[in-house]
């Protein structure tokens, strides 16, 4: 290869942007948005492409998500509200506050340290876990326990869980 | 031999570990999301239910089961009632599932709840499935036919399962694709159930995979010199079609290596990342104001397809000459770019 061959390839490069365009196909069986590059057979080109990437190719049909309520469709997709920016920041937060069971898992402390986007390692199988109905005596509710007991200060008793 | 790597990429927060600074807390957020899983939440209005029987006092020998199986057809219901997920018993329990859970009126004990229990994930993330949905369950079918024995071939699982439910579409809600940072973690907590379904199959089907060869290896080194065993426990082979297992990294070098001897050494080496700021993920992150990382299945769906552009210039359109063989590894690091 001489060297204008390769200018002229390095030329190709920069100015001709390989756009793959936007998911604007929908899957005929169960209607998700796909990239036309993403179909079954991609060896060949059709005007009405099959999915297998969704539900393989129509094997999977299950039940679809319902709009959630109201509050929540307000917390999740406004953008401009101070609420809504509030629950969007710290999701986990709040799902954490509400979840009923706890995640166990072996966490691996040592890899935040330093810089870089914090991350969780974790090693060895996870699992779900879920206390008794009430706490212990002198302890405070977790979890599931929150919806059972001392409910008249539950809104503090979920906010303290995290302090 | 088990083992579960996962990233999860969070800016401050972890839930994992107690959250110190919680200044962000609104009381009034939460005084609301209360209010809304009480009217909707079918776990929360149980829980409720037992809270109403132990307010007048204690009751003695009550306990509470959450039920498993289902009786409705997993795929066109999955929005169960109160009395589909939750039991109240007084004395003795007549008859459980093995895989329902029950609760003690007052103990320290945890009970760990099986991936394949129908609340799963229902239980872990009440506000990704606000009414309290059901998750994946094992024993359906994929499609719904009269008279259809579930076998392996017809059986829905959890990565078909995940990836139906992870798909944005017109006539869906987005809640799951549009909870950001919650989102990252259910797909990591996916992830783990995922993998550990594979790991629970290469447990039990230890046999059919014909590790005998390695396992006696194994024994004998187990064993001192009086003759009794050193290692406890029963060891467990994962073979190579399992991804990230060291057979399997041992296979793809193996087979790196084979390729050089026939066509002889590399010529070129690229390395191809991902960037999150390509046009066509601004694009579909910019309708709904998300950030890279709120999206880490739509981030890796682009890279698939720009990945196979570059081997499809490479080796059919041949811009850098013939193309005698070619070999790639993918890995994902820690923020979630592959």
């Amino acid at each position: 290869m001489n060297l204008t061959h390769f200018n002229l390839i390095f030329i190709l490069f920069i100015t001709v942007y390989g756009d793959i365009g936007d998911p604007v196909w929908e899957c005929p069986q169960c209607g998700a948005l796909m990239w036309y590059q993403e179909r079954k057979q991609k060896s060949k080109n059709s005007s009405n492409p099959k999915f297998q990437l969704c539900c393989g190719g129509g094997k999977v049909q299950l039940p679809l998500l319902e709009q959630p309520p109201q509050l929540l469709q307000n917390l999740l997709f406004q953008n401009h509200t101070k609420l809504s920016k509030n629950y969007q920041a710290n999701a986990r937060t709040y799902n954490a506050m509400f979840s009923f069971t706890s995640p166990g898992m072996n966490m691996d402390t040592n890899t935040n340290k330093g810089r870089g986007p914090p991350n969780i390692r974790m090693q060895g199988q996870t699992c779900h876990k879920i206390g008794s109905m009430l706490p212990l005596e002198g302890q405070r509710p977790k979890f599931a326990q929150l919806y059972i007991y001392d409910t008249d200060n539950e809104i503090s008793n979920r906010i303290g869980t995290f302090r | 031999m088990l083992y579960i790597n996962s990233f999860i990429y969070t800016a401050n927060c972890n839930i994992f570990l107690p959250i110190s600074n919680n200044k962000d807390i609104d009381p009034k957020i939460v005084k609301a999301l209360q209010i809304m899983l009480d009217t909707n939440n079918v776990h929360a209005k149980a829980f409720r239910m037992v809270r109403d029987i132990l307010k007048d006092g204690p009751v003695q020998d009550v306990k509470l089961k959450l039920i498993s199986e289902r009786k409705t057809d997993g795929r066109i219901y999955n929005k169960p009632t109160v009395s589909e997920v939750a039991a109240l018993i007084l004395g003795d329990i007549d008859s459980a599932s093995y895989r329902d859970i029950i609760l003690q009126g007052q103990s320290g004990n945890l009970q760990r709840i099986d991936e394949f229990h129908a609340s799963y994930l229902g239980f872990q993330y009440p506000l990704l499935f606000p009414y309290g949905e059901d998750g994946y369950r094992p024993g359906i079918l994929l499609k719904y036919k009269d008279d259809t024995v579930v076998t392996t071939r017809n059986r829905l699982t959890i990565k078909c399962w995940l990836s139906f439910r992870i798909q944005s579409r017109k006539y869906e809600a987005m809640t799951l694709l549009m909870s950001r940072r919650l989102f990252q973690q259910f797909v990591v907590d996916g992830y783990a159930m995922m993998e550990s379904e594979r790991l629970n199959w290469l447990r039990k089907n230890q046999s059919k995979l014909r590790v005998g060869k390695y396992r006696q290896l194994n024994e004998s080194n187990g064993i001192d010199k009086q003759g009794q065993k050193t290692i406890q426990g029963k060891r467990v082979v994962l073979p190579s079609t399992f991804v990230g297992s060291k057979r399997y990294m041992d296979q793809l070098y193996f087979d790196g290596m084979a390729i050089s001897n026939v066509v002889g050494f590399p010529d070129i080496f690229i390395t191809f990342t991902c960037n999150p700021n390509w046009p066509e993920i601004t694009r579909e992150l910019g309708k709904n104001n998300l950030k890279s990382q709120d999206r880490p299945d739509l981030i890796s769906r682009v890279f698939k397809m720009k990945f196979d552009e570059l081997i499809k210039d490479l080796t059919k359109r041949r811009i850098l000459g013939k193309v005698l063989a070619c070999k790639f590894y993918t890995s994902t690091t820690s923020n979630d770019c592959p």
